[in-house]
């Protein structure tokens, strides 16, 4: 498909979308916290795939490239504005209006009682109030690994770091996740 | 393999990446220690929970609205990219531009008025050239009406005159042919004209005041050119008008000559009587002088016209 838009076929961009749009999607949510701001990053994200892909040179998995450029805004936006971190923290701390402000898109599961759905959300909200209080370098591998599911070397290339830092990264931050998760997971 | 090390691994374990002979070593230990068992159940969990987090998905017309972002962006971006040339043309036509706006601005500020024949006022000087008395200064003037009416035009441009200003008082003087001797600035008994009994005393003090003005220097002066007496003239009525608290607005050049021909002043009008007395002191007043003007006027406007005896 990459080859196909450089040859200049513009549909295969929407092919590309289509295909990674829900993991770039995720990795953003758990980024960043917020629905709207996922939505704004990602797309985003692909726009400046879409400029830059003329100039992708196959050196790497078109996935990894994808992922390198999530990550990167990402990144950004986190630094940005403490604004923002302000916003993602009250929403934490208000879990009904977190959830009133975005449109359910979860694979939820219509079979489970309510009571269950309420406990799955707010455990959920939990892990990701621990995940946003860890150091960005940590929540970077985390999500990578622990809940996109890419490999070490996949996270090296991606993030730049070299093998040793990532395995040590990952092992602090699952630990802190222990740590701050005891009774929740 | 002690605990610590058990437990700096762990992590790795759990995703199955160690090697064969230090994946052995941990299970070993694990096999036996209760405590790293339990941190290793922990750490599954974590990572188990994390697994099994509901991945969120992208809204269904995420691909709409990337295409409309997209094409209001790069609308803007090409009508940039139109309007603004590369940098590489962009600066330099900026720069260009800047500088030509500048180079009109300058132009039209500093482009000099049409040119008259006006000179600035000279530095008030201190050092008064002694102006020489002859005979005909012990007399009473004679009213040189005709000589002042037969007055060749001045040749010189004369200045624009403010417009709305009251008309100055003209004096003429008639500036001396032979040289001047040794300064003598003291009040002579000659006048032009009797002043007017009006002032009384306060005449009387305000000559003091003129001759004794601070700061005066009273210098014996070398006979001067007689080419330079109207110079000289000009030296001492801008001195003069200086010790009265006056400023002078402007003095004319005849073109040919280049000899100073009018002297425009701007005197306080309670010192107007010194000053016209002292100014007969200098030269010889052409004309009977214009009387005091009318009360109310804080200042007053001169015109001096510096003329060469027929």
């Amino acid at each position: 498909m990459v080859s196909a838009f450089q040859a200049g076929n513009s549909a295969a961009f929407d092919k590309l979308v289509l295909k990674h749009k829900d993991r770039v999607f995720n990795l953003c949510y758990w980024f960043l916290g917020d629905y709207q701001e996922t939505n704004d990053a990602a797309q985003e994200i692909f726009i400046k795939v879409f400029r830059s892909l003329k100039k992708f040179r196959f050196e790497s998995a078109f996935s990894t490239w994808l992922y390198r450029i999530a990550v990167n805004t990402c990144k950004n936006r986190l630094k940005s504005s403490d604004y923002r971190q302000e916003k993602r923290m009250a929403r934490f701390d208000n879990p009904g209006v977190s959830e009133g402000t975005r449109p359910s898109v979860e694979i939820g599961d219509e079979s489970r009682s309510p009571m269950v759905e309420l406990e799955r959300k707010e455990r959920r909200m939990l892990i990701m109030r621990a995940i946003d209080s860890l150091p960005t370098e940590q929540k970077t591998v985390v999500a990578l690994r622990d809940i996109e599911g890419l490999s070490y070397d996949e996270i090296a290339n991606i993030t730049g770091f070299n093998l040793g830092t990532v395995k040590s990264k990952l092992a602090r931050a699952r630990l802190d996740l222990r740590d701050k998760l005891r009774g929740v997971i | 393999m002690e605990c610590a090390n058990i437990k700096e691994v762990l992590s790795e374990y759990v995703d199955g990446i160690l090697d064969s002979q230090t994946e052995a070593r941990v299970e070993e230990h694990l096999s036996t220690c209760r405590a790293c068992q339990e941190e290793l159940s922990s750490l599954k969990a974590v990572v188990n929970g994390l697994s099994s987090l509901e991945s969120v998905k992208a809204p269904e017309d995420f691909l709409e609205k990337l295409h409309e972002r997209m094409e209001s962006r790069f609308t803007v971006r090409k009508l940039m990219r139109i309007l603004f040339v590369p940098a590489w043309t962009k600066i330099p036509l900026e720069v260009a531009t800047v500088a030509a706006i500048m180079i009109l601005i300058f132009v039209g500020l500093y482009t000099p008025q049409p040119e008259k024949q006006i000179a600035m006022a000279p530095e008030s000087s201190t050092e008064i050239r002694a102006a020489k008395r002859t005979t005909a200064d012990s007399a009473e003037p004679e009213l040189k009406q005709d000589a002042y009416e037969a007055k060749p035009a001045l040749k010189a441009e004369t200045a624009e005159q403010p417009v709305g200003e009251r008309e100055p008082i003209e004096l003429v003087l008639s500036l001396e042919t032979e040289p001047s001797g040794a300064a003598d600035l003291r009040p002579t008994a000659t006048r032009a004209a009797p002043a007017p009994a009006k002032e009384g005393r306060a005449v009387e003090e305000e000559r003091t005041d003129v001759v004794a003005h601070p700061g005066t220097e009273f210098v014996g002066q070398s006979a001067p050119d007689a080419e330079t007496k109207a110079d000289e003239t000009l030296s001492k009525v801008a001195d003069l008008i200086n010790r009265v608290e006056g400023s002078i607005l402007s003095i004319e050049f005849d073109k040919q000559t280049h000899q100073p021909q009018i002297i425009r002043a701007e005197i306080p009008s309670r010192r107007y009587v010194s000053f016209r007395e002292e100014l007969e002191r200098l030269a010889l007043l052409q004309a009977p002088p214009p009387a005091i003007p009318e009360k109310g006027q804080e200042t007053i406007q001169i015109r001096i016209r510096l003329i060469s005896p027929d």
